[in-house]
């Protein structure tokens, strides 16, 4: 996907204007192809106990996909695809200010790390968001430079919640421990040591969740991860991914 | 030395004819040619695999997850023309290797290919093995001589710490006359290597070990591949032997690739400092230019910038930068081009 294309996609809902330019907008559409938006008419909203959560109203699942977080109550499931980062995640919010998450990522399906999740949210302003996310789990790379270890991640996430879209910053320290077997082949007979390492990965996606609906949102960013800095040099990424959620209880 | 002119290496033609076909590099406002004759073409499956480990844990992230494609993409001779489209470069020469045991292979057969894919830009050198030399000795040294008789396979390319057989072996001393007999140069890798596997020791990096070779066959021209540089080290090694044997026999040149690499010469200060004693020395009529590529995606065009910088810190003239970057080795190569 070219540059060009995200830009000018998050021109269309960052630029979004809320309010009066809205209504306008709407009111000069013809009916027939007037899309689905993202705010729902109050009258149609859940009753009480759906709109628990984040927010007065119902939000749409594109919100909670941006903070990492779902309100009590709600659910939503994800995927997205890019290079090299692919990835899937389900959150689901269990109120006492959690959410947790079980996710799967993945590089170039050479480098897997299955995790689950517990997240809070730090902040919750109006337009302002800023959750904080703790993953354990389980790295694994295949191939020329195998690799294996206990994994844990934390996270930060700042959302912002526009009208139809949430732009995101999400940045993250991901640490794993490795361990390797060295063979060492000597006239006296081989020996076998076993040494542990570090890996460590540093995270940082700048993105859009874009509303297509309350249960729909379409996710761009780009990743820019530093895989086991120093050591190696890192090329940046990009991905593509739709979230769909609705309620639980 | 001679040769039908049929023979003549039609890339060296165009050069000769003085088409520049946009590439060259800009010295001091005078335009020359360049000519990299050191190139590996590569297949990542002929790689054992802790080399593969090695080159994979050097390319960056994502690449290094998928190495045999990155290399794929940049091994072949396509992928290699491409860099040297990129880097400025007119002519490249592809080796041939068989080192199973350390670097790997890229057959004879591989290269021909490759030379006969682009024979207006690529050459090639070929190789053989030597690992059952008792047995297979005479054989391999067939199979060498057919190979050299390929349109555009000009030299032979050897690496004795890679291929684990001493310098001063008189057992091989029948490459360098049939080396000799076909008016094909030898070059030959000196120095240590941060190659997994290979041999460092003196006997099969330092150039010294290479002089009663040198001595018997006067009419082989022998390339002395690094300038005996310490590769584990990053330091210069052995350089002054290498300039005392150019002294001494006028059958030896002079190869300065991968050793101004920023891998290979961090603080950036041995390149120029190598290139300013050959200067010194009055040998830079011995000097061919080679890069050691294509290595990773840049790097050839990144090596020749590296060039062009050192031989400025080293005084070179644009004639000394004419005769390292590509006159020595029509001199060499194409001695009989345009008869
Ligand atoms: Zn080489």
């Amino acid at each position: 996907m070219s540059v060009a294309v995200i830009l000018s996609l998050g021109t269309f809902f960052l630029g979004a204007p809320a309010g009066p330019a809205d209504a306008a907008a709407s009111a000069s559409a013809p009916a027939t192809s007037t899309p689905e938006v993202a705010e729902v008419p109050d009258e149609e909203a859940p009753p009480s106990p759906h709109t628990r959560g984040l927010g007065v109203d119902v939000e749409s699942v594109a919100h909670q996909a941006a903070a990492g977080f779902s309100g009590d109550g709600r659910w939503q499931v994800g995927a997205s695809a890019g290079y090299p980062w692919w990835g899937a995640r389900a959150q689901l919010g269990v109120g006492h200010g959690l959410s947790t998450a079980v996710e799967l990522q993945s590089a170039l399906a050479r480098r897997w790390r299955p995790a689950i999740g517990l997240t809070s949210l730090w902040l919750d302003r109006p337009r302002v968001r800023i959750s904080g996310e703790l993953l354990l789990g389980w790295l694994f790379q295949v191939g020329e430079l195998a690799r294996r270890g206990p994994n844990a991640e934390l996270r930060l996430r700042l959302a912002l919640r526009l009208r139809r879209a949430a732009p995101y910053l999400m940045l993250g320290s991901q640490h794993t421990l490795l361990a390797s077997r060295t063979t060492i082949e000597a006239a006296s007979g081989t020996t076998v040591r076993w040494s542990a390492r570090g890996e460590w990965t540093g995270w940082a996606t700048l993105g859009v969740v874009a509303a297509v609906s309350r249960k729909w949102g379409i996710d761009l960013a780009a990743d820019l991860t530093w895989v086991d800095a120093p050591a190696t040099a890192a090329i940046p990424g990009a991905h593509i991914g739709l979230v769909y959620g609705g309620f639980w209880r | 030395m001679s040769r039908p002119w049929w023979l003549i290496p039609c890339a060296l033609l165009g050069l000769t004819c003085g088409e520049g076909g946009g590439y060259g590099v800009d010295y001091d406002g005078t335009w020359i040619p360049v000519i990299d004759m050191h190139l590996h073409p590569g297949d990542w499956d002929a790689i054992p695999p802790e080399t593969q480990t090695f080159l994979a844990s050097r390319f960056p992230f994502p690449l290094n997850l998928r190495p045999d494609r990155t290399a794929d993409q940049v091994l072949s001779a396509t992928g290699i023309v491409g860099e040297l489209d990129r880097g400025g470069v007119h002519v490249g020469v592809l080796f041939a290797v068989y080192a199973p045991r350390t670097v790997g292979v890229a057959t004879n057969e591989l290269v021909e290919a490759g030379v006969a894919e682009y024979p207006k830009r690529l050459l090639g050198f070929a190789s053989l093995r030597v690992d059952d030399w008792a047995s297979a000795g005479e054989g391999e040294l067939d199979r060498l001589e057919e190979a050299l008789a390929e349109p555009g396979m000009v030299g032979i390319k050897l690496a004795h710490a890679h291929m684990h057989f001493r310098m001063d072996d008189p057992s091989y001393f029948g490459i360098y006359e049939l080396a000799g007999r076909l008016g094909k140069p030898v070059y030959l890798h000196t120095g240590s290597s941060s190659f997994p596997g290979i041999a460092l020791e003196p006997a099969y990096t330092d150039p010294a070990y290479l002089e009663p070779a040198i001595a018997a066959h006067p009419q082989t021209i022998f390339i002395l591949g690094h300038l005996g540089y310490d590769f584990v080290d990053h330091e210069i090694g052995e350089l002054e032997t290498c300039i005392e044997l150019a002294h001494k026999y006028g059958n030896v040149y002079l190869e300065p690739s991968a050793l101004g690499s920023e891998g290979a010469d961090p603080s950036g200060e041995n390149y120029p400092t190598i290139l300013r004693r050959i200067r010194e020395e009055g040998l830079v009529d011995r000097l061919i230019y080679g890069s050691d590529g294509p290595q990773s995606p840049g790097f050839v065009g990144e090596y020749l910038e590296r060039t062009v910088t050192a031989m400025e810190r080293a005084e070179y003239s644009a004639d000394d930068a004419r005769a390292l970057l590509s006159g020595n080795f029509i001199k060499v190569f194409g001695a009989e081009a345009g008869q």
